[in-house]
């Protein structure tokens, strides 16, 4: 076995431990969290099976974007709440 | 009912989970590709498009006309989410926007922790610079429009944390946004009609090829990407937009 085979044996395997727990938070800040966590993990997978491109792609859409949308539409329900 | 219920699931998962086994025991192994399309399409898209990332020549060329429905659902969603964010005609926008707190003094104007600041602020040249050259180069290297698109739009969230939604109207104008995305969809229906002007099909790549591997060259492979460059930054910069204003109008009336 070598270390590429490895490194992605990790990568898989801490996606296994991630994908449950976004589902397992049930406070949305925390979940937010946890996407974006989750998501750094799935870039860095498709940067080493030579997919860069999506890699780039999937690190600003998932670790930024979606939980970013994630926080602003949080704050904003906040804000309408008298 | 939840007698019946976890059995049910329980059965139900146990089948999905055996499938999903039997599925992955006939997989080729990592890297091991089978499928002649692949092979067939990165020797064409180098002779006849003159293209290095075979990705942009079947994104932008062999399958250009999936790409443009694609980027209108795009430009649908951005347009979706500006509707239903907005809740101010233009008159009402306009003024709270003047009343908008500028000062840096001002206890109404949202202020950044500096550390903050001091992160996002260099990091816009840097992410200016980056997506710049991931959009120019998609057709020699791995990434594109779209990719070097959401980069550059990552500059309005910078601009956002670091000075607010004033920050934001003086460094990026909605109008002039909503415009450049516009010209930047405009721009992939103007050029498919460039194969009709010859007499060929819509978005027939008939402008020069050039030379593989100079920055200008794959004809409207080049052309189609940087237009969706611009288009997907402005995009993204929009929704960002859309996303962050009414957050700060809430909080000028929370202070009136």
């Amino acid at each position: 076995m070598n270390a590429t085979a490895a490194l992605l044996g990790l990568h898989l395997l801490f996606l296994a431990i991630l994908a449950p727990l976004v589902v397992a938070a049930r406070d949305p800040r925390r979940q937010a969290g946890v996407i974006s966590l989750f998501a750094l993990v799935q870039a860095s997978l498709f940067f080493l099976l030579r997919a860069p491109d999506v890699a780039l792609s999937e690190l600003i859409v998932g670790t930024v974007g979606i939980p970013g949308m994630l926080l602003f539409t949080l704050s904003m329900i906040e804000g309408k709440r008298p | 009912m939840n007698r019946v219920r976890t059995p049910l699931v329980l059965v139900a998962a146990a089948a999905l989970f055996s499938l999903l086994v039997w599925g992955l025991g006939d997989l080729p192994g990592v890297g091991e590709y089978a499928g002649p399309y692949g092979d067939v399409i990165i020797r064409a898209a180098r002779n006849e498009r003159h293209v290095l990332n075979a990705v942009a020549a079947v994104n932008f060329d062999y399958r250009g006309f999936d790409t443009l429905g694609e980027e209108f659902i795009f430009f649908a969603s951005v347009i979706g989410v500006a509707l239903l964010l907005r809740d101010e005609n233009e008159d009402q926008r306009a003024s709270t926007r003047r009343l908008l707190p500028r000062s840096t003094n001002d206890p109404r104007r949202w202020m950044p922790a500096e550390p903050v600041s001091l992160v996002s602020l260099p990091a816009v040249g840097a992410l200016l610079v980056f997506g710049g050259y991931i959009v120019l180069q998609g057709h020699l290297s791995p990434g594109g429009g779209f990719q070097g698109g959401i980069v550059i739009s990552a500059v309005a969230l910078l601009v956002a944390l670091s000075g607010g939604a004033a920050a934001l109207y003086r460094t990026l104008p909605l109008a002039v946004l909503e415009f450049v995305e516009a010209l930047g969809i405009g721009s992939y229906l103007a050029i498919g009609f460039c194969g009709v002007a010859a007499g060929r099909p819509y978005l027939t790549n008939v402008l020069p090829l050039g030379e593989t591997g100079n920055l200008l060259s794959s004809g409207t492979i080049w052309a189609i990407n940087f237009g969706v460059g611009v288009a997907v930054a402005a995009g993204f910069m929009l929704l960002t937009i859309e996303f962050v204003e009414p957050l700060h109008r809430a909080r000028y009336r929370r202070h009136q």
